[in-house]
């Protein structure tokens, strides 16, 4: 049995489909991060689960309990989830005990309450604020409260929306890590809805990627990233450079040269295919470096167009011999110039969709 | 505060909110305004009276005491309380309707919502003061006058076409808000037709008149010389004397006679509703105000006319037999509308 | 992110059935007036209207609203600015003072002027009364707008290169634009509905003609007939504001935290801007309360009864609770489902409460005379039906203040509330309502305040035996005992005024921290 079980679910506002046959199940503990663009239909997917918004069609299970189907609609508060929005929405007429306990059964002791309450709070890291009122806390500390309330409980699924767009980057990442932490303590399912490549990746035990109302691919983050299922999976799930190639067996000719087949099918087709390749995949060798390491030629020239600098790596830009552009990191020590000559060759294999 | 016992209390508020709302819908109402607390008589009067609570007031305090009847009062201006008691119909509380002029209690005649009176009262009062079908009474009854200042007028209009002299060009007032002038103007149509009030009213405009929001203002007006006359009741002249003294005031009120329209007595009465829950004690009440001394209350606290015959007039106004009042029936004075659209059309409904 | 709303999203039963019923009371008037403008058939109805009268009033009436809305819109803004957005001197002080005119009855304001000089009545003095009187209703809910606006905005323009006055006037004011059109409807249905401004005044409008036509004839179904045609335009002015502004907020006078904002300094315009406020104030307040003092020493009737005032106040403040009371107890569920849903349902019970605001209250206390003999006996001439009759007249009031406050409380609390177990009645109850408080509060001490100054429809339908001041104050200045009617008046503003004071302190307009200078 598994903690949600969507089949088929279709959404429409008027003309505008939003879930157009969406599939998806996630286990028991398992931490799913719905990954897509703006407009794709991941906060509407959230809101269906949670029981705010009805589809016009297919079914949403909970554990073992149909919530959403064909004459069936369980409304929220009867469903057991925890939600923590976009802007944490702690109630401001609240303290931050008051907060958390919000959806602990009033049947339950004060004892008991206040037991769990600590608990939860402890939990985020927050042990002792019960008393603090929540326009006292940061942002921070804010979405923390609003994990601790949705947790309290114990729901069967928890689910997150883009919970850390609102906080700046460095708070992001740290807030990342303890949420994870969190998570696999309490050993809760979890739904995060993210258009963070970065976040998706790193939190979840797999990642579902939405295109156009629909699961384009659902996977753990390593094979998402190394083997997209299309184009433009590929291209959502990290920077992506797209080269046109010729399939040859297990083999594809590239302007940069021959690359691997990461899944090759044995009955692959020759024929032009589009190829997909990580910018971190290409590796640049200047020429100094080349003369130093007296290494053979391998790979092909290129020219650079122009480089970026991020601190800790360059995003270069290369035009190849035939005239095709494209951008790799570069991690050496050496500033590359415009004009310069390099030598670019690919690691690793390459993803081939039949154009 | 702990936040259960702040809970406590808002519920605690709500709920004798809730109560009071309760209770002083199960209550009778208030306390008292018209009349002390009854002493033990169950009987409570209801009176719907269109004549000023404050005028009326000692007077009913009397007939309090007298008759151990207590009265509540219920005041309200005279044409409203008519459309109220027209709109209550049979289920009217009401036990008595005081109003302050004829129109109203013809109206309500005109429905048939009163019953007759006893011959015993009716008698009391003579014809002209009264519905010829018993229906209704007359209490006191208020002569229009013009009030002047005999400094710019030492000749003033025996009759109300006096008032349309091209002399007197600027130098009227009016209230044109007022009841008693919508009477008149209503005796006017009833004495010479449509065209011949149009025609009077016509050249009414054509002399100017000043608008006042009442007729007290417009007294006041001739008194310190603003304007030489207007048309009002005859009584605010002897209010203004009462309260500062004969020495002190200079205008003067000239009575018209020989069955001017100006000249117009109208009347103060009262109709027991054919529902009335309390008849007796209504009729007790009729009678103590055709007593000797209500009419005397009437004489000499608010200057009008006794109607019962043995009551002297205010001092220093003429006697009522000797007033000429035109002949109509009091009750026709309630085909307002066609007044009121009357002075629309000539364009001296507010100015 | 956009939140898009499910058309399925169906409207609680626990709210949607009080709220129903607020739009039945809401119309209650209707019954009579159909009932009595058809009593002499279709026929007469249709005479009544195409006569060129009728139509000539109609746009009298109209004239006198456009040109006292204009002057609100007007002073009210130019006002609201001020106190917010400047550096205007005392502005915490002037804030509450700009509010305190509502406390003054339209006809003791009315009398004052026009006693002062006569020439004044007519059109101009209808305008400068009720302009004098009704600005704060749009004072009040622009100053909350523009004290709760992102500074972003108008930090981007001023970055761009406008001039702060340019900003104020393009930027500030163009966003809150809802706020002045809430404001502006409740001046314009108060114009076409008051009597006691336009009867002083003598201009013919409409209302005052209504009102004669009930008073005279004593033919109701002619009456009946034109408040009929006023319930009509009542409409149009209510379905234009709902066009104009599009989605949601009318009033919002409370809930949501003010925020600091960008003071413009006044600097040599200062004379100018205090010189603007006193004058709106030496009018609208000074004026009116001099001359009370006035009455005061007239000396010649005064021997006034203290213990008559006392009752009085009692008598007063029990109905106009009670009213109060009543009519947020209806307004709540109305309020709080308009803030949230746009569906057909709750849009025409919105509007149907707006109803009753157009209609001269004489038309209301006879239609209430009307219901109460006919279908409720028991409470005839009993607080319950005062209090119903006051929920009829001052519904709109309620509701839009209710509906501003839940509006300022973000959906996404309630959602969550849900998740953690909690039905919608109870979301409401223990959340949004709690955020809404303020601003429900406010509601309520504007209801209260107009229902103490409430003068028509108390006479005819106040519990036998009880008096209330604005009745006691009638019924003397009716006979010119001025002096005796100063007392009345003057509790009966110093009454009103105190629920005005809670109004300011419920729309919080200035945030905590501004000192009353410029903001650091």
């Amino acid at each position: 049995m598994s903690a949600l079980a969507i089949r088929d679910l279709h959404l429409a506002y008027g003309s505008t489909v939003v879930l157009d046959g969406l599939d998806l199940t996630v286990a028991n503990g398992e931490v799913v991060s719905v990954l897509g663009p703006s407009g794709c239909g991941k906060t509407t997917l959230l809101r269906v689960i949670a029981g705010f918004e009805r589809p016009s069609g297919g079914s949403v299970t909970i554990g073992d309990v149909a919530v959403a189907g064909p004459g069936l609609w369980v409304p929220p508060e009867r469903r057991r989830l925890g939600i923590v929005p976009q802007e944490g929405a702690l109630f401001p007429h609240l303290d931050v005990g008051d907060n958390v306990g919000f959806g602990l059964a009033r049947r339950q002791t004060h004892r008991d309450r206040d037991a769990r309450i600590a608990e939860a709070l402890e939990l985020v890291g927050l042990g002792g604020y019960e008393r603090r009122r929540p326009d006292q806390l940061s942002g921070g500390q804010q979405q923390r409260v609003a994990l601790a309330r949705a947790l309290a409980p114990e729901p069967s699924i928890v689910l997150l929306d883009e919970p850390f767009s609102a906080l700046d980057s460095g708070l992001r990442a740290q807030l990342r890590d303890e949420v994870r932490r969190v998570l696999a303590i309490a050993g809760a399912t979890a739904l995060i809805v993210t258009h963070d490549q970065e976040e998706a990746l790193s939190m979840a035990d797999a990642v579902a990627v939405l295109d156009q109302g629909r699961v384009a691919q659902i996977a753990d983050p390593v094979t998402l990233y190394r083997q997209p299922a299309t184009l433009s999976v590929a291209k959502f799930v990290g920077d992506a450079v797209v080269l046109s190639g010729e399939r040859h067996g297990a083999l594809l000719t590239t302007a940069l040269g021959e690359l691997v087949d990461a899944t090759p099918a044995s009955d692959a087709i020759t024929g032009p295919v589009t190829v997909v390749v990580r910018p971190e995949q290409i590796i640049i060798a200047t020429d100094t470096a080349r003369a130093g390491a007296n290494d053979a030629a391998t790979g092909v020239r290129a020219t650079v167009v122009c480089s970026t600098f991020f601190g800790r790596d360059a995003s270069v830009q290369l035009r190849l011999a035939d005239g095709t552009l494209t951008t790799a990191r570069f991690g050496g020590r050496d500033v590359l110039v415009a004009g310069e000559q390099v030598t670019v060759r690919v690691e690793g294999s390459a993803v081939a969709f039949t154009r | 505060m702990k936040r259960s016992t702040r809970q406590g209390l808002r519920k605690l508020a709500a709920l004798t909110a809730a109560c009071t709302l309760f209770a002083s819908g199960c209550s009778d109402g208030g306390s008292s305004g018209g009349g002390d607390q009854s002493d033990g008589d169950a009987t409570t009067l209801t009176v719907y009276s269109g004549r000023n609570v404050e005028l009326i007031e000692p007077l009913v305090e009397i007939f309090e005491k007298e008759s151990g009847i207590d009265v509540e009062l219920r005041g309200g201006g005279t044409p409203e309380l008519a459309a109220q008691i027209l709109t209550e119909g049979d289920n009217s509380p009401a036990d008595i309707f005081f109003a302050q002029d004829a129109g109203a209690l013809g109206a309500v005649a005109k429905t048939g919502q009163f019953e007759k009176l006893p011959a015993d009262i009716i008698d009391l009062v003579p014809d002209t003061y009264r519905a010829a079908d018993s229906t209704w009474v007359g209490t006191s009854g208020r002569s229009r006058v013009i009030v002047y200042n005999p400094d710019l007028v030492p000749d003033p209009p025996t009759e109300i076409d006096g008032l349309l002299d091209p002399q007197w060009k600027g130098q009227l007032g009016f209230a044109p808000t007022n009841a008693s002038w919508h009477s008149f103007v209503t005796a006017l149509r009833l004495l010479r037709g449509e065209d011949g009030a149009r025609d009077w009213l016509e050249r009414f405009i054509a002399n100017e008149p000043q608008a006042y929001e009442n007729n007290a203002v417009v007294r006041d007006a001739v008194d310190a010389g603003d304007i030489a006359m207007g048309p009002i009741n005859h009584y605010y002249l002897y209010e203004l004397i009462d309260e500062v003294g004969a020495d002190k005031v200079t205008a003067k009120n000239q009575f018209l006679s020989g069955g001017d329209p100006g000249g117009l007595v109208n009347v103060a009465g009262v109709g027991i509703l054919a529902s009335a829950p309390h008849r007796d004690a209504a009729l007790e009440f009729v009678r103590f105000l055709l007593g000797a001394e209500a009419q005397e209350y009437f004489a000499t606290a608010t200057f009008e006319y006794p109607l019962v015959a043995g009551v002297d007039p205010p001092e220093g106004v003429p006697s009522l037999d000797s007033l000429e009042p035109p002949e109509i029936d009091l009750a026709d004075l309630d085909s307002l509308e066609e007044t009121l659209d009357l002075l629309a059309e000539v364009g001296l409904l507010t100015r | 992110m956009a939140r898009l709303r499910s058309p399925r999203d169906r409207a609680p039963v626990l709210l949607l059935i009080p709220a129903v019923a607020a739009a039945i009371v809401a119309l209650l008037p209707l019954w009579y007036l159909i009932d009595q403008a058809t009593s002499q058939g279709f026929g007469a109805v249709w005479d009544e209207i195409v006569q060129d009268r009728t139509l000539w009033l109609v746009l009298r009436s109209l004239g006198l609203t456009a040109v006292v809305t204009t002057g609100c819109v007007v002073i009210g803004v130019i006002a609201a600015v001020l106190v917010v957005k400047t550096s205007l001197p005392g502005r915490r002080i002037w804030h509450v003072a700009l509010t305190v005119p509502l406390a003054i009855p339209s006809y003791v304001a009315a009398y004052t002027w026009v006693s002062w000089r006569p020439e004044i009545a007519g059109f101009g003095g209808a305008a400068l009364v009720l302009t004098l009187g009704s600005f704060p209703y749009v004072y009040l809910p622009v100053a909350s707008a523009l004290s709760r606006l992102d500074p972003a905005t108008e930090e981007v323009a001023t970055s761009l290169g406008l001039a702060p006055w340019r900003v104020l006037l393009t930027v500030s004011v163009r966003q809150v634009r809802p706020a002045i059109g809430a404001g502006a409807l409740l001046v314009a249905l108060y114009v076409l509905s008051d009597f006691g401004a336009v009867g002083t005044m003598r201009y013919e409008a409409f209302s005052w003609v209504i009102y004669g036509a009930f008073r005279s004839g004593f033919n109701p179904a002619r009456a009946a007939i034109l408040a009929c045609v006023l319930v009509a335009v009542a409409a149009v002015f209510v379905a234009a504001e709902s066009r104009l502004r599009g989605r949601p907020s009318f009033i919002r006078l409370g809930a949501g935290a003010p925020r600091p904002q960008q003071a413009v300094a006044l600097g040599r315009a200062t004379p100018v801007a205090l010189g603007f406020t006193t004058a709106v104030l030496a009018l609208a307040l000074g004026f009116p309360v001099v001359n009370l003092a006035i009455w005061f020493n007239r000396g010649l009737s005064a021997d006034f009864d203290l213990g008559a005032i006392g009752s009085a106040l009692g008598d007063t403040l029990l109905l106009s609770a009670a009213g109060a009371l009543l009519t947020m107890a209806l307004a709540i569920p109305v309020g709080a489902l308009a803030a949230r849903r746009r569906g057909p349902l709750v849009q025409l019970v919105e509007r149907a409460t707006y109803i009753g605001h157009g209609l001269p209250a004489i038309v209301i206390a006879l239609s209430m005379v009307f219901v109460g003999v006919h279908l409720l006996e028991p409470i005839y001439q009993r607080t319950p039906l005062v209090a119903l009759a006051y929920a009829v007249l001052f519904l709109p009031l309620g509701v839009g203040a209710v509906r501003g406050a839940v509006e300022q409380s973000p959906v996404v609390l309630e959602e969550v509330g849900r998740s953690l177990g909690y039905s919608p009645m109870a979301v409401l109850r223990r959340i949004t309502l709690r955020l809404a408080a303020p601003g429900v509060a406010a509601g309520t001490a504007l209801v209260m305040l107009t229902a103490v100054k409430e003068l028509p429809a108390t006479l005819l339908l106040h519990p036998t035996g009880s008096e209330t001041l604005a009745m006691g104050l009638w019924s003397n200045t009716n006979i010119g005992r001025y002096a005796a009617a100063a007392p009345y008046a003057a509790t009966l503003v110093l009454l009103a005024s105190v629920p005005t004071l809670v109004l300011t302190r419920m729309s919080r307009t200035l945030a905590p921290n501004d000192a009353g200078g410029l903001t650091p």
